[in-house]
């Protein structure tokens, strides 16, 4: 007890190193508690946009091999998917059928490339929820079969308003080239990501210019309320799927990529196979680039923190053996009127550890403070790197135990590095030190 | 004589035999002390007179078991100090002996009473007993400074905190290497009487040093050191 007293008596007396030194702490753990949170929110709001462009978390397709070797993207035996959703208990509800082609829209003159996706309006909840329409109404994109949405960039490089024809063309499943018609009855705000984002159509249009049967559809959507849960889920789905029918293999993640905003079938050489079967993907495939990024993003976040640290160290330790120094006269004064030497060196040790504790707070704090201010500078949305963001918003969730270790790292590490003076002041002779001139 | 040293030997309160304490300095050595025979009765008020360099702090030091002699054995409350480890002679000197210093010593972060109650939190049973603190900073005439630091005090009140904080523990022995030289003389004077004080009221031996000869008056037994050396020793009424 009177150790503790003693030891924040001393980190008050001495102000200015006090403050230099927790200083130093508190930006070491203002900055990786950035990073840690920054990352976190990183990860998460690219997954969020992501299951926004890509419609839901978990994605099923059938994929049929042609006599002429091509494979098309069609169900055909769709009530296989349905009864083995149902029994692993996937709500219908939370499951959105698409197709999907890329097209070039054409209107007087100029020409944009697009990825036009077929939807069914009424499901697609998170879709009208997340879209932002800057002209038109949803009931008149609901009511006109040939309805197109259209981003504001792809309009704007068009040249086209709400109610122009715009035509556009596309090749079929089977690979001829289609001309089709739409009508532009919605702008919607371009999110910026990856510059380029879908076109909405109906899905009926969209299969019927891509030639498969009107009811029918290439993929099926699953939005799921937990992103942790995603590969478990996906996982259970391929393996009953697997009980009913041929699947393909779970991929890889280098394996795939996103292009655009739609999924893309790649062919994989190495298992031949025929007739038809499914495949079931998720998010975290075609994001394995991005837990890439935020892993090198937490690992440099660490490289900081550890250079932060040993700087830290190394003051620590000299600041710590000055003190002694300093501080020789009153430690042999408190030897000798009966302090053990154990005591003396808890009496330094826990200086250390009062420090680290307020730099450690202080840093936490400031962390805070900054990820507000930047919470009030929002990203364009045109940026790519608003990717990253909430609508803009970078944000930065408190990341419990990234925020629990590095306390225990930056305590642990200070007191080590005051272990030895700390030892030293306690071995100190005390007739030496009371003759100390200090 | 024989006879009377091994009586005392047998309550042995304070003894040293043939005590040595050589420095090294450089690539030659001090002998600092040159085997100082003493032997201290309870309850006694003695100084140990010298010239600067004599020896006075490191004989002080050696009974006080801060520092330990080259050669020779220091006894206390009939404990031969060289057989002890450090944590035990830690402990002996909280208990047994009281330190008054020089230049007061004091720990800068603490105030009067802080000071004063400073050797009590060290002992395992943490009784901080205001009452008794209290009581001795009255006796020491800081009833007005309770709170204040050292920094905020004079030399004497600096001193006289010491005295307390060198009495709470109730020792039998206080210790006090030139307790008046940082003090002007009357002020020293002062101190020293209210040592004198102690002694008389409440049996605590008092060893001082001193090289100021009007003090070294005051008290009942005087040694002389000169050159690490016993050179004199007087009892008063003797
Ligand atoms: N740590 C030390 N190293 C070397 N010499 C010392 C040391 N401490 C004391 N001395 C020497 O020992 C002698 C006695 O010193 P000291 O006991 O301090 O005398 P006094 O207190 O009477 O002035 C002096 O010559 C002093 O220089
Ligand atoms: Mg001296």
């Amino acid at each position: 007890m009177i150790e503790m007293k003693l030891a924040l008596r001393n980190l008050a007396r001495q102000k200015k190193r006090t403050i230099l030194l927790g200083g130093a702490i508190a930006f070491g753990i203002m900055v990786i508690t950035l990073v840690n949170s920054f990352t976190a929110g990183a990860e998460y709001n690219v997954k969020e946009n992501f299951s926004y462009l890509l419609a839901g978390h978990i994605y099923v397709e059938e994929q049929i091999r042609r006599d002429d070797d091509k494979v098309v993207l069609l169900f055909e035996h769709p009530q296989v998917v349905e009864e083995t959703l149902a029994e692993i208990g996937i709500d219908a509800r939370s499951v959105m059928r698409r197709s999907a082609y890329q097209g070039q829209f054409i209107f007087s003159g100029r020409s944009a490339d697009q990825t036009v996706q077929g939807v069914n309006w009424e499901r697609e909840n998170a879709l009208q929820e997340r879209m932002i329409l800057l002209e038109g109404q949803l009931e008149d994109i609901i009511s006109d079969p040939s309805a197109v949405v259209l981003s504001e960039q792809v309009a704007r490089r068009l040249g086209a308003e709400i109610g122009d024809e715009l035509i556009v063309r596309m090749s079929t499943v089977t690979g001829q080239q289609n001309v089709g018609s739409l009508v532009i009855r919605g702008i919607m705000q371009d999110p910026g990501l990856l510059g380029s984002i879908s076109a909405y159509a109906h899905l009926e249009m969209v299969n019927s210019h891509i030639n498969i049967p009107v009811d029918s559809y290439q993929a099926l959507h699953i939005s799921i309320d937990r992103f942790t849960q995603v590969d478990m889920l996906t996982d259970q789905l391929h393996r009953a799927l697997g009980e009913r029918a041929a699947v393909a293999p779970r991929i890889s993640q280098q394996d795939v990529a996103v292009t655009s905003t739609s999924l893309v079938y790649q062919d994989d050489e190495s298992e031949p196979w025929t007739g038809s079967r499914f495949s079931v993907t998720n998010i975290n495939d075609y994001l394995g680039q991005i837990e890439q990024i935020s892993s090198a993003l937490t690992i440099t976040g660490m490289v900081i923190l550890l250079v932060l640290i040993a700087i830290i160290m190394v003051g620590v330790i000299n600041t710590f053996r000055m003190v002694m120094y300093e501080r020789v006269k009153e430690i042999g004064t408190m030897r000798a009127v009966g302090m053990q030497r154990k005591s003396v060196k808890r009496l330094f040790l826990w200086e250390a550890c009062f420090l680290a504790l307020f730099g450690y707070l202080a840093g936490v704090v400031l962390a805070l403070g900054v990820s507000a201010v930047i919470g009030f500078f929002p990203i364009p949305l045109e940026n790519p790197f608003s990717l990253f963001t909430q609508s803009g918003i970078i944000t930065f969730p408190i990341q419990l135990g990234s925020l629990a270790v590095n306390f225990l790292l930056i305590t642990v590490l200070t007191v080590c590095a005051a272990w030895f003076p700390a030892r030293k002041a306690a071995r100190m002779d005390p007739a030496a030190a009371l003759r100390a001139t200090a | 004589m024989t006879n009377q040293t091994l009586e005392e030997l047998a309550v042995g309160f304070v003894t040293l035999q043939d005590v040595h304490k050589v420095y090294p300095l450089g690539k030659t050595e001090v002998h600092a002390v040159q085997g100082v025979s003493l032997d201290i009765q309870e309850g006694d008020f003695i100084s140990i007179a010298g010239p600067s360099g004599s020896g006075k702090s490191t004989v002080l030091n050696m009974i006080g078991c801060i520092d330990v002699p080259t050669k020779g054995s220091v006894i206390l409350d009939s404990q031969d100090t060289k057989t002890l480890k450090d944590r035990e002679i830690t402990s002996l000197r909280h208990r047994f002996i009281g330190f008054i210093f020089q230049s007061f010593n004091l720990i800068p972060v603490l105030n009067t009473y802080e000071n004063i109650e400073f050797p009590l939190l060290l002992a395992r049973k943490k009784l901080s007993q205001r009452e008794w603190i209290e009581h001795l900073i009255e006796e020491v005439g800081l009833k007005d400074w309770i709170s204040h630091r050292p920094n905020e005090l004079s030399g004497g009140q600096r001193q006289r905190v010491a005295i307390a904080r060198a009495l709470v523990t109730k020792p039998r022995l206080v210790l006090a290497d030139e307790p008046t030289a940082n003090l002007d003389s009357d002020t020293g004077e002062k101190i020293i009487e209210l040592m004198k004080r102690i002694n008389r009221e409440q049996g605590t031996t008092f060893i001082f040093s001193t090289h100021d000869q009007d003090i070294v008056q005051i008290a009942d037994h005087v040694i002389r050191l000169l050159d690490g050396k016993i050179a004199e020793e007087q009892r008063r009424g003797q």
